[in-house]
């Protein structure tokens, strides 16, 4: 636990350090879940990096994503990005009534795809539409976004609609087979700008997941995160606990078997 | 009764109409911008390259947030991060000067 307040203690040293140093402005990622509908011009190439940590469910439960990220500009509002995936899970597991702890590692490769149809300022509302797909060993992923994003005076909103085909392999006996998992997730946030360089933004994730055509889960996310930013370089930061869940309660009102207490994100890139 | 999932799915929908009912906010040239300096091809150019050139990194900014004193050295200042040529900034300062005297 003491080590947790420590970590946090020191990212908020190094957020207010980043705040008070920050010489300038530019603003591109209010959001650190939520997708917005500006793409990279022709030549304009950036490195993004993220980490996700997620955890607490029933039992013990705690998962790191992390992605690095080159996305670069095509020109005519094209843009695509090639990622390099890392997940590390641990989580309780029961085997003859005995619990125990496993830890799975994996790796995967994805590319996406980003067309922007209108801008945020210059039409009624800005559109753009994301396409990705994912390879790793043990899943191959289809995603599909619609972003709709929209500034006001100081204030940005941004939704998205995301719909994801997952395929995994396995065995049913020795019979192999694929199982076949969809999401189908939304994306709501508000931020404000208190400067150029300095947004708070509060962002909500309804997630539901599909097993065979019916829904398995489903659960609300909202929380609070910061975006600051310095010339061509910035840093995103969002915790976002569950805060309802609409299929598979557990105790109380969240549902702890299928989706984790919280999710905290922080996001680094440059524009070069 | 609604249930939790409707209500959830109705406030989504009812803030994505919110915002597409706002009209945008960036001008539009039409004749009455036309000085000796531009012609109205000239702006509408600048404007289709502000829109698809200066948005990337921020927003794009409104016109009237700077003065004619204070653009030129802004966009000039920008041109090496957009990428673009120096005509193309040219065409761009045009536009964003026009939305003021
Ligand atoms: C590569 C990213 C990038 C691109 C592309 C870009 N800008 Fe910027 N812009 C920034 C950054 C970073 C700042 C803040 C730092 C500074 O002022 O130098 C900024 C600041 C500004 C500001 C001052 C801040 C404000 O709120 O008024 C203006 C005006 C501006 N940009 C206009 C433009 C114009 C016009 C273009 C297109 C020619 C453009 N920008 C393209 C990154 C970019």
């Amino acid at each position: 636990m003491k080590q947790k307040t420590t970590i946090f203690r020191n990212l908020a040293i190094a957020g207010l350090f980043l705040l008070i140093s920050a010489p300038s402005m530019a603003q591109d990622r209010m959001f650190t879940y939520t997708y917005q509908s500006t793409v990279l011009n022709k030549g304009q190439r950036e490195l993004e990096v993220w980490n996700t940590l997620r955890t607490g469910r029933q039992d013990y439960y705690a998962r790191i994503d992390h992605r690095t990220e080159f996305e670069m500009g095509l020109g005519k509002n094209l843009q695509t990005a090639f990622y390099l995936n890392l997940t590390s899970k641990t989580q309780a597991v029961e085997l003859n009534a005995e619990k125990s702890l496993e830890t799975e590692n994996e790796i995967s490769f994805s590319n996406e795809w980003k067309y922007k149809l209108l801008d945020p300022v210059a039409h009624p509302v800005g559109l753009a539409l994301y396409g990705e797909y994912g390879i790793g060993s043990s899943e191959y992923e289809l995603e599909g976004k619609l972003i709709l994003d929209k500034k006001i005076k100081d204030f940005t909103l941004a939704a998205n609609a995301v719909y994801e085909l997952e395929l995994k392999p396995g065995y049913d006996g020795s019979e192999k087979e694929w199982e076949k998992e969809t999401k189908n997730d939304y994306y709501l946030a508000l931020g404000y700008s208190f400067s150029p360089k300095f947004h708070i933004a509060m962002e909500n994730a309804f997630k539901n997941v599909f097993e065979d055509g019916t829904l398995n889960h489903s659960a609300l996310y909202s929380g609070l995160g910061v975006a600051c930013v310095q010339d061509n370089f910035w840093i995103n930061f969002t915790v976002l606990p569950q805060v309802a869940s609409f299929k598979g309660e557990t105790n109380s009102s969240l549902n702890l078997n299928e989706f984790e207490k919280v999710q905290i994100r922080l996001l680094f890139s440059y524009v070069f | 009764m609604f249930s939790k999932l409707q209500i959830t799915k109705l406030t989504v929908l009812s803030i994505i109409v919110l915002f597409i009912s706002c009209a945008p906010a960036l001008y539009i040239p039409g004749k009455d911008n036309v000085t000796l300096g531009s012609d109205l091809a000239e702006l509408q150019a600048g404007r289709k390259l502000y829109v698809n050139k200066c948005g990337s990194c921020h927003t794009l900014i409104l016109p009237e947030k700077h003065t004619a004193a204070q653009w030129p050295g802004m966009v000039t200042r920008m041109e090496a991060r957009s990428k673009i040529t120096p005509g193309e900034s040219k065409l761009i300062l045009k536009y964003l000067l026009k939305g003021k005297e």
